[in-house]
């Protein structure tokens, strides 16, 4: 079976700043990656490409076997995705906003993905009367319609209040649990110990860390992200 | 099944309807025809002055290919903002969209926003009807409309081939040559207007061709206005086929743009602004009010007050002649100019974010002071330059009477433009009318002081 997702020797440049430097990753089905990493790690560059908004510089990037950048509607068929800024049609309520997304993919349940996300009493309002907290959710209930096989989340889960956020993510579990890949890009180290089963550490733009969630034990993450953050600045100045 | 894009659209323009309420909506389709009527006078005398003298239509050819370049740059630059930088991009962009129903939805709603600019053409053109009859007016109102959807199509297609120009690295040589100090990729977009401008005005061009001989009594070459909209189909027709191709990775190409201007802007840039040495000349209080402006205005809306030099040039350009009629045609270029230009007082004002009411000591003499004269130093262009080119061609006495008129001009539209921001979100709605009208009437008083 292909891979969910499939960063190949991935490398993003600005002028000369390098945001990401020779990234492969291989990230399977049916499992939550926390990617995480200090500001400007390149975290959201990263998400970036593989959502199709940027491309990469060199290498590929494939989601469930599309290269995304080739093949940009296929890929999207089978991706989901929040970005750190979310953009909604602001004259339509969440209710006719997320019927549109259901039939530009196919199908979904609007109800479902209302009632999951807390919306469904605000649902016939329009979006330009939204908080930020309701567009991001709105954007997620969006991102999960149809069931796409990779849901790709850059900082969504962050700004959410606690009930709604302890209800996304026993969503996102089961989500994972039935072969869906979610992969979650924050610098909020506890949300990723709460969530993922994978955590891939960004620094500098490169991969300084690969580890599974179970084996970095309570408090084990954030001991991780600061030794190795203090490891690649120390390279740096050498 | 019913195509979901079109069906988002209409339920959008339904809740912009019911939020404008009926009378604002009606407004906004009547206001632009009204405001064609209201510049009809002006129009008349500046542009279609060889009326009843024009054995071989001449005059009337060259003012119908300059009203076609107008529509066809017009629709030109508004495909470039549909198809290329559109709202919807950041949220279609993420979805399994058909790229081609999307660009073609797109252009139904530019047509629908759009509606009213050749039918306002038609309307300056009724002029025509007293000496060339109704035909010769119909046909040149159908070749305003067949020339806008020829801009339209062919912009379109030429947008999306840009995108691909963009990418390919067998164009990067000659982009390279034409980009100036913008990204290689911006090269094609800036490119793309003109080749959009040039292919689609020479079918306007024969059919403008078309239109003089039928004004000399051949009206068999009235068909030839059937030759704009011909090739509208035919780039339509092109159009979904480019779009499946390039729309999804303009998103991609628009980010490296975007990333690399950032990285040009240099750190002076970064603070300074255009014209900011003005607010040395200020108080405090107004003082920091207008660099607020200026800075707000300058990132902002760069291109449209830098076009104020292009509104000086042009003016400038037409009063250059010999003809004695050249500075009245100068000044009445240079009038409008500074009408349109103006309206960025209601925009900066409706782009105020709202916390800054909210939150901030409001001090209202010294910011409607300030904004007042921001807007008319970025107006200063189109009176200079031109009120320089009337001084050296023609007399220092003319020269005197443009200045003055343009300089008034810039003073009471920058006047007119702070009243309507008052009006926020509506401010645009009300300075329309009252800029034609205004415009008009001083013009027409000003282009008499000239002659």
């Amino acid at each position: 079976m292909t891979p969910a997702v499939e960063f190949i020797n991935v490398r993003r440049t600005f002028g000369k700043v390098v945001a990401v430097e020779r990234v492969d990753l291989t990230l399977a089905r049916g499992s939550f990656v926390g990617l995480i990493g200090h500001n400007g790690a390149g975290k959201s560059t990263l998400m970036k490409t593989l959502i199709g908004t940027l491309g990469p510089s060199e290498g590929q990037v494939k989601v469930c076997g599309v290269d995304v950048h080739a093949q940009p509607r296929e890929a999207r068929m089978h991706l989901g995705a929040v970005p750190e800024e979310p953009a909604v049609y602001e004259y339509l309520t969440a209710r006719e906003f997320l019927t549109f997304v259901a039939e530009v993919r196919g199908g979904g349940d609007v109800e479902e993905a209302l009632d999951f996300t807390g919306l469904g009493d605000d649902a016939d309002r329009l979006l330009r009367e939204y908080s930020q907290g309701m567009r991001r959710k709105t954007a997620l209930a969006a991102a999960v319609l149809g069931k796409p096989e990779v849901l790709v989340l850059d900082e969504s889960l962050n700004g959410l209040d606690p009930p709604s956020a302890a209800r996304v993510k026993q969503y996102l579990r089961d989500l994972v649990d039935a072969g869906h890949t979610v992969i979650l890009s924050t610098h909020v180290v506890d949300t990723v110990q709460a969530v993922a089963d994978r955590v891939v550490m960004l620094a500098h733009g490169r991969v300084v860390a690969d580890e599974q969630a179970s084996d970095l034990g309570p408090g084990g993450l954030e001991r991780l992200f600061l030794e190795k953050l203090a490891q690649t600045r120390d390279e740096g100045r050498r | 099944m019913s195509n979901p894009h079109r069906k988002a659209r209409r339920l959008i323009r339904a809740h912009q309807r019911a939020e404008r309420g009926p009378l604002l909506t009606a407004l906004g389709v009547v206001l632009p025809l009204l405001a064609a009527f209201l510049v009809m006078p002006l129009f008349q005398p500046v542009f279609l002055h060889f009326l009843g003298k024009d054995p071989d239509g001449e005059g009337l050819f060259g003012v119908l290919v300059r009203l076609v370049l107008v529509l066809v740059g017009v629709a030109a630059i508004d495909t470039y903002g549909a198809l290329i930088r559109s709202d919807g991009r950041g949220i279609l962009g993420l979805l399994p969209v058909d790229a081609g129903e999307v660009a073609i939805e797109e252009l139904r709603d530019l047509v629908r926003a759009r509606a009213w600019l050749p039918v306002a053409a038609a309307i300056l053109l009724l002029p025509l009807v007293p000496t060339l009859g109704w035909g010769v007016w119909a046909a040149s109102g159908a070749l305003a409309v067949g020339a806008w959807l020829c801009g339209l199509t062919v912009s379109a297609a030429v947008h999306l081939l840009a995108i691909s120009a963009a990418e390919n690295p067998s164009f990067a040589g000659i982009l390279d040559l034409l980009r100036g100090s913008n990204p290689r990729e911006q090269a094609a977009f800036l490119w793309a207007p003109g080749l959009a401008l040039a292919l689609a005005s020479l079918p306007a061009a024969l059919a403008a061709e078309g239109v003089r001989r039928m004004a000399l009594g051949d009206a068999a070459a009235a068909a030839s206005v059937a030759l704009p909209p011909l090739v509208a189909v035919l780039a339509l027709g092109r159009v979904p086929r480019l779009a499946r191709s390039g729309w999804f990775r303009a998103t991609a190409v628009l980010a490296d743009i975007d990333a690399r201007y950032a990285m040009v802007e240099e750190q002076e840039e970064a603070t300074a602004a255009y014209m900011d040495w003005l607010v040395r000349f200020l108080p405090e209080g107004a003082g920091r009010y207008a660099l607020k402006d200026l800075r707000h205005g300058w990132r902002a809306r760069r291109s449209w007050i830098s076009a104020m030099w292009g509104v000086g040039i042009v003016a400038g350009l037409a009063a250059w002649s010999g003809d004695p009629a050249a500075p009245t045609r100068g000044l009445a270029l240079a009038v409008i100019g500074i009408w349109l230009t103006a309206a960025i007082g209601v925009i900066l004002e409706r782009d105020e974010p709202p916390f800054l009411r909210i939150w901030l000591p409001q001090h209202p003499t010294a910011q409607r002071s300030a904004r007042w004269l921001v807007l008319f130093a970025w107006l200063q262009p189109a009176v200079w330059v031109p009120s320089a080119v009337v001084a050296l061609r023609h007399d220092l006495s003319e020269a005197a009477v443009f200045f003055g008129a343009t300089l008034l001009a810039a003073g009471l539209a920058s006047a007119v433009s702070l009243g309507c921001s008052l009006l926020r979100e509506r401010g645009l709605l009300a300075y329309g009318p009252v800029a034609a009208v205004a415009a008009a009437v001083f013009t027409l008083l000003a282009t008499g002081g000239l002659s």
